[in-house]
């Protein structure tokens, strides 16, 4: 990885960038409460926005597997940015697999150039991981159609160029492009998160907002069946990656912490209760690197499987990052615990990735059906995807 | 799993076995499996994925007619639609 992160090709020069300009500025950022002006359009410039576009589409044709890469490294140094590309990604992703060609010539390559940022607009108060119980609607009148409802959590909101909207309509669910400047949208920030700070979470109000008919995505019926859940499994193993990254952080500054000799000369990794916790650290983050490269290597292939390993690896990743960075945090003692420290920043991010894109508890449901639908292809003479 | 070979005439015995994944209960060919009540939100994105590899199409947006996929019957057709194939 360093290789390819340090070297040639596409993510040259990625861990270089992310030592340089996010780690030294990340905790500022936190502080703020804001991602600076202009960081998602340097990543743009770079090529590391909507990076999985071909060229032909703006992008920089990155595989699956090394797209996790990028969002690891990025995940190592700031959670907030990791998640401003992964919600800006799903976006592009929705629009490049479910979009009219009119829908993909106006919107890819400015997302992949960071021109403009896009925003994932789904969870409401009450209707979170239970997108059925959604309330925003879209009516037709005429050929178009009226939105109204409100959406919270929204990453990026504060920043953000193009939303894509989930809303009910007489035939069922779609999904919607509303640009920012749309009569009747309205955005006011949220209260500070507990973790990712400085991603911009804000509210999304729609009152009446009339949309061209060119904004429908997919179909009127398409929002839940097929744009939902291709932009989630883009996401969930985004955010798996990005858990990597910072259990990866959190690992190597314990330990670079734990060897550092105390006042009387011994250093904590030389007891054996810390050590344990440095092998179980390491385990979990051996074993979330494992599974991350399986789904992206899933993913590029396009395999039906894909779907629920992003939600294994989603799972997996971010239960290894609350234990990793909790970990951290305790091998720190009181210096973990002050803000400004990576470890006591990353413990705050690593319990916002068990509920975003999928509660855990829901994603075990999905985990559970997929183990069983191995069982019976398995029992039933066929093999894995 | 076995990728049917492009040419294959009757893609019903593949999606059949990709459908016992997810329905352990019998089901015949003309059955509307999203009415059965035994598929979750993801299974559509997932058989999607499963027809473009298993048969070397491309689902486009335009596709995304849940009467392309509710049945075997309707699956085999919009197959046979898209390879330009009558069934």
């Amino acid at each position: 990885m360093a290789e390819e992160c340090d070297g040639g090709g596409a993510l040259a020069g990625l861990r270089g960038f992310v030592r340089a300009a996010v780690v030294s500025a990340a905790s500022d950022w936190d502080r703020a409460g804001m991602l600076p002006e202009g960081i998602l359009a340097e990543l743009g410039r770079r090529g590391w926005l909507a990076s999985f576009l071909e060229p032909a589409e703006g992008g920089v044709g990155l595989d699956m597997v090394a797209y996790g890469r990028l969002h690891e490294e990025l995940g190592c140094g700031c959670s907030s940015l990791r998640c401003a590309v992964t919600a800006h990604d799903m976006v592009a992703v929705a629009v490049r697999r479910w979009g009219e060609v009119g829908q993909r010539q106006r919107w890819l390559s400015r997302l992949a150039r960071g021109e403009v940022v896009g925003a994932f607009a789904l969870s409401e108060s009450g209707a979170g991981s239970d997108v059925s119980a959604m309330r925003t609607v879209a009516r037709r009148e005429g050929d178009r159609f009226v939105l109204d409802g409100k959406k919270r959590w929204v990453t990026n909101g504060l920043r953000a160029g193009v939303f894509l909207v989930f809303a009910r309509t007489a035939e069922g669910a779609g999904a919607f492009l509303v640009p920012r400047d749309t009569p009747g949208l309205t955005l006011s920030p949220m209260e500070p998160l507990l973790g990712t700070r400085a991603v911009g979470i804000s509210e999304v109000t729609f009152e009446g907002c009339r949309l061209a008919p060119e904004a429908l995505v997919g179909g009127v019926r398409a929002g839940l069946r097929f744009v939902l859940p291709a932009a989630l499994a883009l996401g969930r193993y985004a955010i798996a990656c990005g858990c990597l990254g910072m259990a990866r952080a959190c690992l190597d500054a314990a330990i670079e912490h734990a060897g550092r000799p105390s006042a009387s000369g011994v250093s904590l990794s030389s007891h054996q209760l810390v050590c344990r916790m440095i092998a179980r650290m390491v385990a979990g983050v051996r074993a979330a690197g494992l599974l991350c490269r399986a789904c992206g290597a899933s993913l590029e292939a396009g395999a039906p499987g894909s779907v629920p390993e992003a939600a294994l690896a989603k799972y997996f990743a971010s239960g290894v990052a609350r234990e990793v960075t909790a970990d951290a945090v305790q091998i720190f003692g009181g210096e973990g615990c002050l803000q400004g420290n990576i470890v006591e920043r990353f413990f705050r991010d690593a319990k916002v990735m068990e509920i975003i894109e999928g509660a855990n508890e829901v994603l075990e449901l999905v985990i559970a059906r997929h183990g069983i639908h191995e069982y019976l292809a398995m029992a039933g003479g066929e093999g894995r995807d | 799993m076995t990728r049917a070979v492009e040419g294959d005439c009757d893609p019903r015995s593949a999606i059949r076995a990709f459908l016992r994944r997810f329905i352990a209960q019998p089901i015949g060919d003309g059955d509307d499996i999203f009415n059965l009540g035994h598929v979750d939100s993801l299974f559509a994105i997932q058989l999607v994925l499963f027809l473009e590899r298993e048969f070397a199409i491309k689902v486009e947006n335009r596709d995304l007619d849940l009467d392309n996929f509710r049945s075997v019957e309707m699956m085999a057709a919009f197959i046979g639609k898209k390879r330009g194939v009558a069934h």
